[in-house]
């Protein structure tokens, strides 16, 4: 088990946004969380990366255990150490160049050489098929672009495990293809992944494991495949009619 | 206009330059330099929100925005002596000059900062940068070049806010063209002719303006 989370509980002022919530993820899971918009999908991506702080509950990561309570920001730190995040907005630091985008965590977070931050980034960036572009910036890259950019960043630092927040929501129709190809490959590679999504049949194709939340709850926890075969309740199965 | 006129004119340009050269624009630089200090230390209290500082920040704000310079300049050079403190005219200049520009400054810069999206923090964040990397790295690069042109308002304002020093005993270019008319009864020639130096000054600082804006935005320029 790489990940775990026991009874996360988030509120914002008095609305209650996550409840209760409890999962565990396996090395190599591809997870694909599923679920209306304002359901805390998110949020909950975000508590997992300490972009948004839980109010209380159990959080299990390699071998540290943390009670979201109380996390400290080195705790924190310590955690994001192991995890790469890729936004719905991509969020490439506009002022640096592609490859100064994949540099940057290596070189400064990490201190590693700047000749050996070059070779890794370079890596990465052709895992995405962007070496072209590394000395591009990233406001002159089309969207499938900079999220392939975005995911090479997150990628060089060899994380345990990436959190996608809807890649390919802010995409043009045409430009989710080129990502949703390189997050196949690196789920077929056995990264894992967790990843909030309204592309279905990346989840059904990709996934191994469905997590479907209504209101700030996981309803469904199962199997990809038994998931979209089964779902066990009525508002699963109306989601899974409802998509196109 | 005649050929007195002429002669006059011709006379007085090194007379009234000079003054421009030595006084005008190094006490612009300096305390322009100086302005941009506060102004990046008062907007940064400011946008960590730093307790108690941050109080402090905006009261210093509240009270050179809402006093005039001259006024100001007078405190420091005409009062202060009355409660022991003496400054000679130059550093008088410079120092308020410097608290004045850093309070407008502080607000471009505040704003600038501001402007930049949430979003390139969380990334630093998420690549295991710390806040105050992200803030020297990523964010204040781009604020920078968010705030040049209005900041260059503020450098091309401050050249001519300078002639206001004619009224702490410092002979800059105002000063020194009154002088002149004095002697010559040529206002009309003379006013003009040290208003065509201020305006070759500050046309050579919108030349500088454009070839920072490059520099800083080579990010953006490569889009257009």
């Amino acid at each position: 088990m790489l990940l775990s989370v026991e009874h996360l509980h988030k509120s914002f002022g008095s609305s209650l946004i996550l409840s209760d919530i409890s999962f565990s993820v396996d090395s190599g899971d591809c997870v694909a969380i599923l679920g209306q918009s304002g359901t805390g999908k998110t949020t909950l991506l975000r508590c997992l990366n300490f972009l948004e702080r839980a109010d209380s509950g159990i959080y299990r990561f390699r071998d540290t255990l943390l009670d979201l309570e109380h996390v400290t920001r080195r705790q924190a730190d310590a955690v994001r150490m192991h995890t790469g995040f890729v936004f719905q907005e991509f969020n490439l630091f506009l002022n640096k160049t592609v490859l100064q985008n994949v540099t940057e965590g290596l070189i400064v977070a990490r201190r590693v050489p700047k000749d050996e931050a070059r070779k890794t980034a370079m890596e990465a960036l052709s895992r995405v098929g962007m070496t072209d572009k590394a000395d591009a910036f990233p406001l002159s890259l089309s969207g499938g672009q900079k999220q392939r950019a975005a995911i090479a960043r997150a990628l060089a630092l060899s994380p345990d495990v990436l959190f996608f927040d809807e890649p390919t929501s802010a995409l043009d129709p045409a430009l989710t293809g080129e990502v949703l190809s390189v997050m196949r490959t690196l789920a077929e590679g056995g990264m894992t992944m967790l990843v909030v999504t309204h592309e279905l049949g990346f989840a059904r194709d990709v996934s191994n494991h469905v997590l479907y939340m209504e209101q700030g709850r996981i309803l469904e926890d199962a199997d990809s495949h038994a998931f979209f075969t089964h779902p066990v309740t009525e508002g699963a199965a109306k989601f899974i009619d409802a998509a196109p | 206009m005649n050929a007195r006129v002429w002669g006059i004119l011709v006379d007085s340009f090194p007379k009234i330059l000079i003054p421009g050269l030595t006084l005008t624009i190094p006490l612009t630089a300096i305390s322009f330099v100086l302005a941009l200090m506060i102004a990046l230390v008062v907007a940064l209290i400011q946008f960590a929100k730093i307790k108690v500082l941050k109080d402090i920040a905006r009261f210093y704000i509240w009270i050179i925005r809402g006093t005039p310079l001259l006024v100001q300049l007078y405190v420091v050079f005409f009062g202060l002596p009355g409660v022991g403190i003496m400054i000679d005219p130059i550093p008088c200049a410079i120092l308020v000059f410097a608290i004045n520009e850093g309070a407008y400054s502080a607000e471009i810069v505040r704003a600038a900062l501001e402007a930049v999206p949430k979003g390139q923090f969380e990334a630093g964040y998420c690549v295991g940068l710390s806040y105050f990397q992200t803030l020297r790295r990523i964010v204040i690069p781009q604020a920078l070049r968010t705030a040049f042109p209005p900041l260059s308002n503020s450098l091309i304002a401050m050249v001519k806010d300078t002639s206001l020093v004619a009224n702490i005993t410092v002979a800059e270019m105002l000063m020194s063209t009154q002088r002149i008319i004095a002697r010559t009864y040529e206002p009309l020639a003379l006013y003009l002719e040290v208003g065509l130096i201020y305006l070759i000054f500050c046309t050579v600082l919108t030349k500088l303006q454009r070839i920072g804006e490059k520099r800083l935005g080579t990010y953006i320029e490569e889009t257009k």
